[in-house]
Protein backbone atom coordinates (compact mmCIF):
# COMPACT_ATOMS: atom_id res chain seq x y z
CA UNK A 1 0.00 0.00 0.00
CA UNK A 2 1.21 3.58 -0.84
CA UNK A 3 2.28 4.93 2.86
CA UNK A 4 1.00 8.72 1.60
CA UNK A 5 -1.70 10.31 0.10
CA UNK A 6 -1.69 13.88 -1.12
CA UNK A 7 -3.99 16.49 -2.58
CA UNK A 8 -7.83 17.17 -1.49
CA UNK A 9 -8.97 13.75 -3.41
CA UNK A 10 -10.68 13.13 -6.51
CA UNK A 11 -14.09 12.63 -7.64
CA UNK A 12 -16.47 10.63 -9.99
CA UNK A 13 -19.63 12.24 -11.42
CA UNK A 14 -23.07 11.07 -12.89
CA UNK A 15 -24.86 14.28 -13.43
CA UNK A 16 -26.87 16.00 -15.89
CA UNK A 17 -24.41 18.76 -16.60
CA UNK A 18 -20.46 18.70 -17.45
CA UNK A 19 -17.50 20.85 -17.39
CA UNK A 20 -19.01 22.97 -14.48
CA UNK A 21 -15.74 23.69 -12.95
CA UNK A 22 -16.27 24.83 -9.48
CA UNK A 23 -15.28 23.91 -5.77
CA UNK A 24 -16.28 19.98 -5.49
CA UNK A 25 -13.05 18.40 -6.36
CA UNK A 26 -13.55 20.36 -10.12
CA UNK A 27 -16.52 20.29 -10.08
CA UNK A 28 -19.70 22.77 -8.96
CA UNK A 29 -20.61 22.39 -6.05
CA UNK A 30 -24.95 22.68 -6.92
CA UNK A 31 -24.86 19.93 -9.38
CA UNK A 32 -27.67 17.61 -10.24
CA UNK A 33 -27.00 13.64 -9.90
CA UNK A 34 -24.68 11.45 -8.16
CA UNK A 35 -20.98 12.20 -6.78
CA UNK A 36 -18.78 9.84 -5.58
CA UNK A 37 -16.03 12.00 -3.82
CA UNK A 38 -12.84 10.41 -2.79
CA UNK A 39 -11.07 12.76 0.10
CA UNK A 40 -7.75 12.23 1.15
CA UNK A 41 -7.78 15.69 3.38
CA UNK A 42 -9.57 16.31 6.31
CA UNK A 43 -10.70 19.89 6.81
CA UNK A 44 -12.36 19.55 10.08
CA UNK A 45 -12.76 16.64 12.98
CA UNK A 46 -14.71 14.30 11.82
CA UNK A 47 -15.65 10.36 13.95
CA UNK A 48 -14.02 8.89 11.03
CA UNK A 49 -10.79 8.45 9.54
CA UNK A 50 -9.61 9.90 6.06
CA UNK A 51 -9.05 8.68 3.32
CA UNK A 52 -12.76 8.86 2.85
CA UNK A 53 -15.46 7.65 0.19
CA UNK A 54 -18.54 9.74 0.75
CA UNK A 55 -21.61 9.42 -1.72
CA UNK A 56 -24.01 12.47 -2.46
CA UNK A 57 -27.07 12.34 -4.70
CA UNK A 58 -28.34 16.02 -5.32
CA UNK A 59 -31.53 17.32 -7.73
CA UNK A 60 -29.71 21.07 -7.51
CA UNK A 61 -31.03 22.54 -4.29
CA UNK A 62 -27.82 21.12 -2.29
CA UNK A 63 -24.52 22.49 -2.52
CA UNK A 64 -21.21 20.35 -2.00
CA UNK A 65 -19.53 21.96 1.69
CA UNK A 66 -16.22 21.83 1.26
CA UNK A 67 -15.50 23.14 4.42
CA UNK A 68 -16.96 20.57 6.66
CA UNK A 69 -16.08 17.45 3.64
CA UNK A 70 -19.67 17.45 2.67
CA UNK A 71 -20.42 15.84 5.99
CA UNK A 72 -23.56 18.02 6.19
CA UNK A 73 -24.84 16.43 2.63
CA UNK A 74 -23.62 12.83 2.83
CA UNK A 75 -25.84 10.05 2.07
CA UNK A 76 -23.04 7.75 2.89
CA UNK A 77 -19.87 6.01 2.43
CA UNK A 78 -17.12 3.98 4.52
CA UNK A 79 -13.34 4.90 5.47
CA UNK A 80 -10.54 3.11 3.28
CA UNK B 1 7.68 12.17 -13.86
CA UNK B 2 8.23 12.19 -10.45
CA UNK B 3 4.81 13.22 -9.90
CA UNK B 4 3.47 10.40 -11.79
CA UNK B 5 4.09 8.42 -9.67
CA UNK B 6 1.95 9.26 -6.94
CA UNK B 7 -1.34 7.30 -6.48
CA UNK B 8 -3.67 10.11 -7.03
CA UNK B 9 -2.69 10.45 -11.25
CA UNK B 10 -4.54 7.83 -13.32
CA UNK B 11 -2.38 5.65 -14.78
CA UNK B 12 -3.66 4.46 -17.85
CA UNK B 13 -2.07 1.04 -19.73
CA UNK B 14 -2.99 -0.62 -22.92
CA UNK B 15 -4.52 -4.48 -21.71
CA UNK B 16 -5.75 -7.16 -24.21
CA UNK B 17 -7.72 -8.67 -21.17
CA UNK B 18 -11.42 -9.50 -22.62
CA UNK B 19 -12.76 -7.26 -19.70
CA UNK B 20 -10.47 -4.24 -20.90
CA UNK B 21 -11.50 -5.49 -24.60
CA UNK B 22 -14.99 -4.97 -23.45
CA UNK B 23 -14.80 -1.68 -21.74
CA UNK B 24 -16.88 1.10 -23.29
CA UNK B 25 -13.33 3.12 -22.13
CA UNK B 26 -11.52 1.10 -24.75
CA UNK B 27 -14.27 1.05 -27.73
CA UNK B 28 -11.59 2.90 -30.25
CA UNK B 29 -9.04 -0.37 -29.68
CA UNK B 30 -11.37 -2.79 -29.38
CA UNK B 31 -11.28 -6.29 -30.39
CA UNK B 32 -14.88 -7.07 -29.81
CA UNK B 33 -16.29 -3.99 -31.57
CA UNK B 34 -14.96 -4.50 -35.16
CA UNK B 35 -17.56 -6.68 -36.17
CA UNK B 36 -19.96 -5.65 -38.47
CA UNK B 37 -22.74 -4.90 -36.10
CA UNK B 38 -20.91 -3.33 -33.15
CA UNK B 39 -19.62 -0.78 -35.52
CA UNK B 40 -23.30 0.43 -35.74
CA UNK B 41 -23.16 2.67 -32.99
CA UNK B 42 -21.64 2.62 -29.14
CA UNK B 43 -25.24 1.88 -27.35
CA UNK B 44 -24.72 -1.14 -30.37
CA UNK B 45 -20.99 -1.79 -29.28
CA UNK B 46 -22.37 -2.18 -25.80
CA UNK B 47 -24.96 -4.09 -25.97
CA UNK B 48 -23.52 -7.09 -28.18
CA UNK B 49 -20.59 -6.87 -25.75
CA UNK B 50 -23.29 -6.60 -22.66
CA UNK B 51 -23.47 -10.27 -22.48
CA UNK B 52 -20.15 -10.78 -21.68
CA UNK B 53 -19.52 -7.97 -19.34
CA UNK B 54 -21.99 -9.22 -17.11
CA UNK B 55 -19.36 -11.95 -15.67
CA UNK B 56 -16.64 -10.41 -15.18
CA UNK B 57 -18.13 -8.01 -12.82
CA UNK B 58 -15.77 -8.88 -10.11
CA UNK B 59 -13.13 -7.77 -11.69
CA UNK B 60 -11.34 -6.16 -9.15
CA UNK B 61 -8.81 -8.87 -8.77
CA UNK B 62 -7.91 -8.80 -12.58
CA UNK B 63 -3.95 -8.26 -12.51
CA UNK B 64 -4.51 -4.90 -14.51
CA UNK B 65 -7.14 -2.45 -13.26
CA UNK B 66 -5.74 -0.12 -15.59
CA UNK B 67 -7.98 0.24 -18.43
CA UNK B 68 -7.06 2.01 -21.67
CA UNK B 69 -8.83 4.43 -23.30
CA UNK B 70 -6.43 6.67 -24.66
CA UNK B 71 -4.40 3.40 -25.81
CA UNK B 72 -5.13 4.14 -28.93
CA UNK B 73 -4.64 7.49 -30.98
CA UNK B 74 -7.46 7.31 -33.30
CA UNK B 75 -7.51 9.39 -36.80
CA UNK B 76 -10.75 10.98 -36.02
CA UNK B 77 -9.27 12.67 -33.13
CA UNK B 78 -7.80 15.87 -33.88
CA UNK B 79 -5.83 15.79 -30.68
CA UNK B 80 -9.12 14.89 -28.95
CA UNK B 81 -10.51 11.51 -28.07
CA UNK B 82 -13.77 10.34 -29.41
CA UNK B 83 -15.40 9.70 -25.78
CA UNK B 84 -13.45 11.67 -23.47
CA UNK B 85 -12.75 15.42 -22.66
CA UNK B 86 -10.90 17.06 -20.41
CA UNK B 87 -9.93 20.50 -19.27
CA UNK B 88 -8.36 22.71 -16.50
CA UNK B 89 -4.54 21.26 -15.32
CA UNK B 90 -5.32 17.69 -16.97
CA UNK B 91 -2.64 16.80 -18.76
CA UNK B 92 -3.19 13.60 -21.74
CA UNK B 93 -0.30 12.42 -22.79
CA UNK B 94 -1.60 9.38 -25.22
CA UNK B 95 -0.78 6.01 -25.43
CA UNK B 96 0.86 6.93 -21.02
CA UNK B 97 -1.64 8.43 -18.40
CA UNK B 98 -3.72 10.94 -17.45
CA UNK B 99 -2.67 13.98 -15.09
CA UNK B 100 -5.79 15.28 -13.27
CA UNK B 101 -3.51 17.74 -11.54
CA UNK B 102 0.05 18.22 -10.71
CA UNK B 103 1.34 18.54 -7.17
CA UNK B 104 0.66 21.80 -6.41
CA UNK B 105 -1.97 22.90 -4.33
CA UNK B 106 -5.51 24.51 -5.63
CA UNK B 107 -5.20 22.23 -8.95
CA UNK B 108 -8.45 21.27 -10.62
CA UNK B 109 -8.64 19.05 -13.82
CA UNK B 110 -11.39 16.71 -14.99
CA UNK B 111 -12.11 14.40 -17.81
CA UNK B 112 -15.61 13.92 -18.53
CA UNK B 113 -17.05 11.35 -20.84
CA UNK B 114 -19.11 12.81 -24.05
CA UNK B 115 -21.27 9.46 -24.26
CA UNK B 116 -24.54 10.43 -22.27
CA UNK B 117 -25.00 7.20 -19.59
CA UNK B 118 -28.95 6.11 -19.71
CA UNK B 119 -29.09 5.60 -16.24
CA UNK B 120 -32.26 3.39 -16.82
CA UNK B 121 -30.30 0.82 -18.74
CA UNK B 122 -26.76 1.55 -17.69
CA UNK B 123 -25.31 1.16 -14.44
CA UNK B 124 -22.06 2.95 -13.51
CA UNK B 125 -19.43 1.00 -11.52
CA UNK B 126 -15.98 2.35 -10.14
CA UNK B 127 -13.40 -0.61 -10.78
CA UNK B 128 -9.61 0.80 -10.33
CA UNK B 129 -9.33 4.54 -11.38
CA UNK B 130 -11.74 3.35 -14.20
CA UNK B 131 -15.17 4.01 -14.15
CA UNK B 132 -17.56 1.08 -16.13
CA UNK B 133 -20.96 0.88 -17.69
CA UNK B 134 -23.04 -2.17 -17.30
CA UNK B 135 -26.15 -3.01 -19.15
CA UNK B 136 -28.19 -4.63 -16.53
CA UNK B 137 -30.47 -7.25 -17.67
CA UNK B 138 -33.52 -5.25 -16.31
CA UNK B 139 -33.82 -1.61 -14.89
CA UNK B 140 -35.23 -3.03 -11.33
CA UNK B 141 -31.64 -4.36 -10.69
CA UNK B 142 -30.82 -0.57 -10.06
CA UNK B 143 -32.65 -0.44 -6.64
CA UNK B 144 -33.57 -4.29 -5.82
CA UNK B 145 -31.65 -6.80 -3.56
CA UNK B 146 -28.57 -7.17 -1.96
CA UNK B 147 -26.77 -5.90 -5.13
CA UNK B 148 -28.16 -2.24 -4.98
CA UNK B 149 -26.97 0.80 -6.95
CA UNK B 150 -25.84 2.35 -3.88
CA UNK B 151 -24.42 -0.32 -1.96
CA UNK B 152 -22.47 -1.75 -4.40
CA UNK B 153 -20.59 1.96 -5.23
CA UNK B 154 -19.75 2.07 -1.78
CA UNK B 155 -18.16 -1.39 -2.10
CA UNK B 156 -16.67 -0.53 -5.39
CA UNK B 157 -15.76 2.41 -4.20
CA UNK B 158 -13.97 1.17 -1.51
CA UNK B 159 -12.27 -1.45 -3.82
CA UNK B 160 -11.13 1.97 -5.67
CA UNK B 161 -9.63 3.41 -3.50
CA UNK B 162 -7.60 0.71 -2.14
CA UNK B 163 -6.61 0.16 -5.18
CA UNK B 164 -5.28 3.61 -6.11
CA UNK B 165 -3.55 2.98 -3.15
CA UNK B 166 -1.83 -0.45 -4.17
CA UNK B 167 -1.21 0.97 -7.31
CA UNK B 168 0.46 4.19 -6.20
CA UNK B 169 3.09 1.70 -4.38
CA UNK B 170 3.42 -0.21 -7.33
CA UNK B 171 4.01 2.28 -9.42
CA UNK B 172 7.54 3.26 -7.40
CA UNK B 173 8.86 0.05 -7.28
CA UNK B 174 9.15 0.65 -11.32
Amino acid sequence: MGKNVYGDGFAFWFTTEKEMTGPAFGNTAVFNGVGVFFDTFMNTKHPVSFPYVGVMVNDGTKAYTNDDDNFLNNNGGCEV
Amino acid sequence: MGNFQKWRHVRVRSSSSLASACSPLAWPSTRACRTTRCRRSPCARIFFTSRILVLPLPRRNSADPFLSFFSTPTPDANLENRYWSFGGSTVVSTNKYVRLTPDRQSKRGWLWSKEVCNAKKEAPFIDGLSAFFFFLDSPSALTTGTSSLISRWTEWARTCMATALHSGSRLKRR
